[in-house]
Parts: structure tokens; C-alpha cells; sequence
């Protein structure tokens, strides 16, 4: 598949999920968000809310599995993109007040058409699917394209599918459309789309990307207000004294977000607390272990050449077809992925059978020093890791390599903090990390919490064996030992 | 209670690894790599201490591409921001601190340290395997090493 059997994929979806008369004319709404509280919606937002593609987002978990673990987290990208529409009509009027005069009314509604759209790209259970078809060749060929090559390192799959399509024919003519039903709002679908990727071609225009995708965006400020809410994780976010620090930048040749020295430390609490988000939430073992299980169904249907609903899953406008539910009705799947979907339905997930830390390693002498980095970098390709899972598997009884798991989360990046302006004076700015050392903090967390895991099911038996293995493996082919750490943190009882 | 997939227990009996296998999965993880170049770059830098905030490193990684893009083919870098951004550059010197190859200096955690033992397993082990298997990089290891020195002694 190549990039224009992809966009032309995304069509087909479009053509037959939307339909143009689905715009017309809606009055406003009202709705409460238990975030941000209650807030208007415009008839032609509603109009965008309410297409088929928006409202799939109610199917779709903002935190995946996390409810599993934390009951309470199940609020839903719709949720999110509501959230993120509040918010950016707020950044949107601070900065008309504060002098930002070209940020028109309808500038800043295509602002919040970019919010609504922002997360279309989502497929089922957000960014664990996305770890699945982000590995897909087509979208690691157009990720070497030239307008892609410059934000490679900013734009994530997800983005890259809502990008597409926004820049559809189909969501051309819904624009078209909606531009006819309200014609004081003009839709600019090359500044919706830039700002969504992060990568707007208009530097006068830079702030709707700041807004959008920036540093300390609306999409932030809204997830992790939300993801502390709903998990009941106690962490705080005081977005209104962020909003009263902003200011607008403007150097004549860039007109960019900044933020006055006062709302400094207000930002460093957004960083501190996205990075304890991390083993809290985003990288918790039990939530790892569910990615992990779900990756394994991804193999079976890859390995089997299986087809669920038509789907071979080897194209990324499959997972835009479905949502979250598709995984929970099992009858109707292929026997041999049934136990797998089961599994993770009534929750027998898989437990820890091995930790790995560069705290453990033993002894911290320069063989291991050598040998650990190599392994690495060797676990980056996902291929090696199936190799290890192999290696493991092999050796211990009554189970698969789909049923046994290695698994490194990907470190975690505070560079907003380098991204952040700050006014420490009139006219003179720096970046937050050149005022506070927040990279100390990464560091520091890179060290010593960051850790990888060998998982496997949450049989006594299985688990001590696979521990047994998995460890040998490591000392005899990989000259990797650890010391007892690495099996008292896994708790198997 | 888990459930175990009857169809793959039996796949998995048919298809077990061979001696042959387990060799070639061995033996893959110790091919030299990107991470193995920068640090016999960071070895030829003086003393123990590297300071080097964000802004220096990945601009000092950004001069080296564009000086010697050969071998810094897979850095991409973002220019429109602050400085130029390159993940990979991070990527790396995470997996390097990880490893403990690299640490980090006490309280601050902002610049790197690298022992005199690590410089000498540098030497002794992974200069060897780049001298074998990638002679390009080792002709232009010493051009590289003055662009470093320079950018961090200046930049200090």
C-alpha cells in the first residue's frame, strides 16, 4: 500500500460514513463538562459534533484499559474533544484581549473546528491501537516525506490520520456545505489541519499552533485536568492563573504564544505532573501488560492472515472503522483469537514475571554496562522483542509467545520545557528550561523509575518459570544480571 | 482463570526454535550501532563531566550532520523551533544513561559524567568493533571530535 491507496481509503471510509446533507441548519447547545463546567456550543460546531466520525469518539476510552485499573477513568475522547474546544476559546480571547487583534471571530472559529477534529484520527482504545498501526509500512513511508520529515519528531500517528482527513474531498465538501448553512464562518482547512499536526506554514500564524499543538496547549491542559480527574489521581493543573500569565509574542516575522515569568512555576506543575502521570497512569504495569495483550491479538491476526469483519488490520483506516466495543464481543471472532479477547474481558491480565531496571543491574561493572546497552538497543525493533518472547517461550510449558510478553515503554519528554517562552523582562524571553532545570527532572526519572517488564499469565507456576528463564537468558546469552530486585518488585505470591 | 489458545499451544510444538535460530537471535543483538558511535565520540571528550544542556547537544548533533550527514543519516531534526530537535539524539543518550554508561551529576542532574572506566571499555571493546565494521565512520571520527570539543568549549 502505498500513500494513495491510503488516502484513497480514507474516502471510501469518508463517502460511506458521511453524507453532505448531514450538515444544515442547528441551533446552539448547552453542555456541561465535568471538567470546565457548562459551556455553548455554536449550531455549526453541533453540526461537526454530531457527524458520525466525531461521535465515534464516545466508543473511544481516552486512557484504554486504564479502567481496569482505575475504575473511574472512563472518560472518552468525545469528552476530551469537547474539553479541548472550551479551552481553546478561552486561549483564543485572552489573546485578542491581550492584543493579538488578527485573531478574529472567525479565526477563532476555525480554531475550534481544528479542537473538534483534532483526535479523529484516534483508533480503538486511543494510543494503544496506535502503537500497532503506527508500525505499519505506509505510515512509516509517508512520515519520510518532506513536509513530514521537519515535524517527524513531533507528529504522532493519530495526527497524522486526522490530518488526512481533514484534507479529504469528502470533508472539503462538508466545509462547502457548511460554509453555504453559515456563511459568516469561512473554513480554512490548510490552517486546521497545520495546526493539528503542529507544523502551520504561516509564521504570523504560528499562535494557532501553539494553541493547537504547542507547548502548553489546550490538548494538554485539558487531558491531564481530565485524566487526573477521572482516575482520581490527586494531582492540579491551575490553567486560569496559565491563562492570565499568557502573552502574545510577536517579532514581526513570528506571531507566537508566550507566557510572563509569573505563570513560570504554573507550568513546571504541568510538567512535573505529566511526568507522574507516567507510572501512575500511562506506564503502570497493569496498564502495560493490558498493551501488551492487545498487541498479541494484532500478531495472532497478522501471523494467521485472519480477517475479522473483512478487516486484515494491515491497513491503518481498519482501526478508524471500529471502536473500543468491537473488542469485547468475542462469539463472533476467530476461534483462535477468542481466548486472547476473553482474557482481557473479564480481566485476567497478565502479571510480571521479570522487572528490568538499570537499577538492578548487578554488578555495575563495564561488561554489563556494555552488554545492557547493547540490548537496548537491540529491543528497539519490535521484531527483537518477538525474538526474546520466542527465546522465553520455548523453554517453559503450556504457553505461546503470544501469551508472554517484553516490554519497554517509550521514555517520556518534557521538551516543552524548551519549547516554552517566557518573558523574564520586557521584550527579552527564554525558553523554561534555560530559567529551571526540568530536564534534572526527566533525568532523574529516566534513571531511576523508567522499567521495562517481561510479562506472562497470572499463573503462580507460569510466573516463577518464566521469571526462571527469562532471568537465565539474560545472564547466559545476553551477559545481563540482575540482582533479587528484579524478582521481589514482580510480587508473586 | 487465563485462557490459553488450544490452536497455538499445538502451532508452538511444530515450530520450536532450532539451535540454528536462538544463534541468529543471539548473536544480532551485538551489531555495532548509532549508540555505540556517539559514545566513542563523547569518550574523546576531556575530564569526566560533559555539560551539555538540550540546546547545546542536539545543536552540537546538528552541526555533525551537517558536516558529516553520511553518518547521521537517520537524525532527523526539527528547525523551527528554539534549536534543532533531533529524538533520536535523545533517544540516545537515554538508552546510554539507562546502561549507566553515562550518568548524571548530582543534585542537578544536567550534565553527563563518564567514567574514565567506561572510556577505557570504550576503547578496549567498542572502538575495535567500529574500526571492523564501519572504517567511513573512523576516517571521519577525528573531524567530528574537534566539532564536538569546539561546540561544548564554546558553548560551556
Amino acid at each position: 500500500m502505498n500513500e494513495q491507496d491510503f488516502k484513497d481509503n480514507i474516502e471510501e471510509w469518508l463517502s460511506a460514513t458521511l453524507d453532505k446533507n448531514l450538515i444544515n441548519k442547528k441551533g446552539p447547545k448547552i453542555i456541561r463538562d465535568p471538567v470546565h463546567g457548562i459551556q455553548r456550543f455554536f449550531g455549526w460546531e453541533i453540526n461537526f459534533l454530531d457527524l458520525p466520525i466525531i461521535q465515534r469518539l464516545r466508543y473511544i476510552k481516552q486512557n484504554a484499559f486504564a479502567y481496569l485499573i482505575y475504575p473511574g477513568a472512563l472518560q472518552t475522547r468525545f469528552d476530551h474533544t469537547l474539553g479541548v474546544s472550551i479551552l481553546t476559546e478561552k486561549f483564543a480571547n485572552i489573546l485578542r484581549k491581550k492584543g493579538f487583534n488578527d485573531l478574529d471571530e472567525n479565526l477563532q472559529n476555525n480554531l475550534r473546528i481544528a479542537a473538534i477534529f483534532h483526535d479523529v484520527g484516534h483508533g480503538p482504545l486511543s494510543h494503544l491501537s496506535e502503537e500497532v498501526y503506527s508500525q505499519l509500512d505506509v505510515i512509516q513511508e509517508i512520515l519520510t516525506k518532506p513536509e513530514f520529515v521537519a515535524v517527524k519528531q513531533n507528529v504522532k500517528t493519530h495526527e497524522l490520520l486526522s490530518y488526512y482527513i481533514i484534507k479529504s474531498d469528502k470533508l472539503k465538501e462538508l466545509f462547502q456545505r457548511a460554509n453555504k448553512c453559515y456563511p459568516k464562518v469561512s473554513f480554512d482547512i490548510d490552517l486546521i489541519s497545520e495546526s493539528i499536526i503542529g507544523n502551520v506554514s504561516d509564521l504570523k500564524r504560528k499562535y494557532c499552533q501553539d494553541i493547537i499543538n504547542g507547548s502548553f496547549d489546550a490538548d494538554k491542559l485539558d487531558y491531564i485536568q481530565r485524566d487526573c480527574f477521572f482516575t482520581g489521581l490527586i494531582m492540579g493543573v491551575d490553567v486560569e492563573r496559565i491563562f492570565h500569565a499568557i502573552i502574545p509574542k510577536d517579532n514581526g516575522i513570528k506571531k507566537e504564544i508566550a507566557l510572563d515569568i509569573s505563570g513560570s512555576h504554573n507550568i513546571e506543575q504541568l510538567l512535573f505532573n505529566k511526568l507522574l502521570l507516567h507510572p501512575s497512569l500511562y506506564h503502570h504495569h497493569k496498564v502495560r501488560a493490558c498493551t501488551c495483550m492487545f498487541k498479541s491479538i494484532f500478531e495472532i491476526v497478522k501471523d494467521k492472515d485472519l480477517a475479522i469483519d473483512g478487516k486484515k488490520f494491515d491497513n491503518p483506516v481498519d482501526f478508524l472503522e471500529i471502536t473500543d466495543d468491537f473488542f469485547f464481543s468475542y462469539k463472533d471472532k476467530p476461534s483462535v483469537i477468542q481466548p486472547h479477547i476473553k482474557n482481557l474481558r473479564n480481566r485476567v491480565l497478565f502479571k510480571r514475571a521479570l522487572v528490568i531496571c538499570g537499577d538492578f543491574l548487578n554488578p555495575v561493572n563495564l561488561s554489563t554496562i556494555k552488554s545492557y546497552k547493547d540490548f537496548l538497543k537491540w529491543i528497539e525493533d519490535p521484531e527483537k522483542i518477538r525474538d526474546f518472547r520466542r527465546l522465553i517461550c520455548d523453554k517453559v510449558k503450556d504457553i505461546t509467545d503470544y501469551d508472554v510478553w517484553l516490554d519497554f515503554p517509550k521514555p517520556p519528554s518534557l521538551r516543552e520545557a524548551s519549547q516554552c517562552s517566557i518573558q523574564v523582562r520586557e521584550g527579552e524571553y527564554k525558553t523554561l528550561d534555560e530559567l529551571f532545570p526540568t530536564s534534572g527532572w526527566l533525568n532523574t526519572y529516566l534513571e531511576h523509575k523508567i522499567r521495562g517488564y517481561v510479562f506472562c499469565p497470572p499463573i503462580k507456576k507460569i510466573r516463577e518459570r518464566v521469571h526462571e528463564i527469562s532471568r537465565k537468558i539474560l545472564k547466559d546469552d545476553f551477559n545481563i544480571e540482575l540482582t533479587e530486585d528484579c524478582y521481589h518488585q514482580c510480587k508473586i505470591r | 482463570m487465563y485462557e490459553i489458545s488450544k490452536e497455538l499451544l499445538k502451532d508452538k510444538e511444530q515450530k520450536l526454535l532450532t539451535e540454528q535460530d536462538r544463534k541468529r537471535i543471539i548473536t544480532s543483538f551485538k551489531r555495532i550501532n548509532d549508540d555505540d558511535r556517539i559514545l566513542l565520540l563523547l569518550s574523546h571528550i576531556e575530564g569526566r563531566e560533559i555539560v551539555a544542556s538540550k540546546k547545546i547537544l542536539h545543536t552540537a548533533f546538528f552541526k555533525l550532520k551537517e558536516n558529516y550527514s553520511q553518518h547521521f543519516k537517520n537524525f532527523y531534526f526539527t528547525t523551527n523551533e528554539n534549536y534543532p530537535f533531533c529524538k533520536r539524539v535523545d533517544d540516545i543518550f537515554f538508552r546510554l544513561q539507562n546502561c549507566r554508561a553515562l550518568s548524571m551529576k548530582n543534585p542537578t542532574y544536567e550534565s553527563y559524567l563518564i567514567s574514565d572506566e567506561v572510556k577505557e571499555m570504550i576503547r578496549d571493546e567498542v572502538r575495535p568493533k567500529i574500526e571492523e565494521e564501519d572504517r567511513n565512520f573512523m576516517g571521519d571520527l577525528s573531524g567530528m571530535i574537534s566539532i564536538v570539543k569546539e561546540f561544548l568549549e564554546h558553548h560551556e
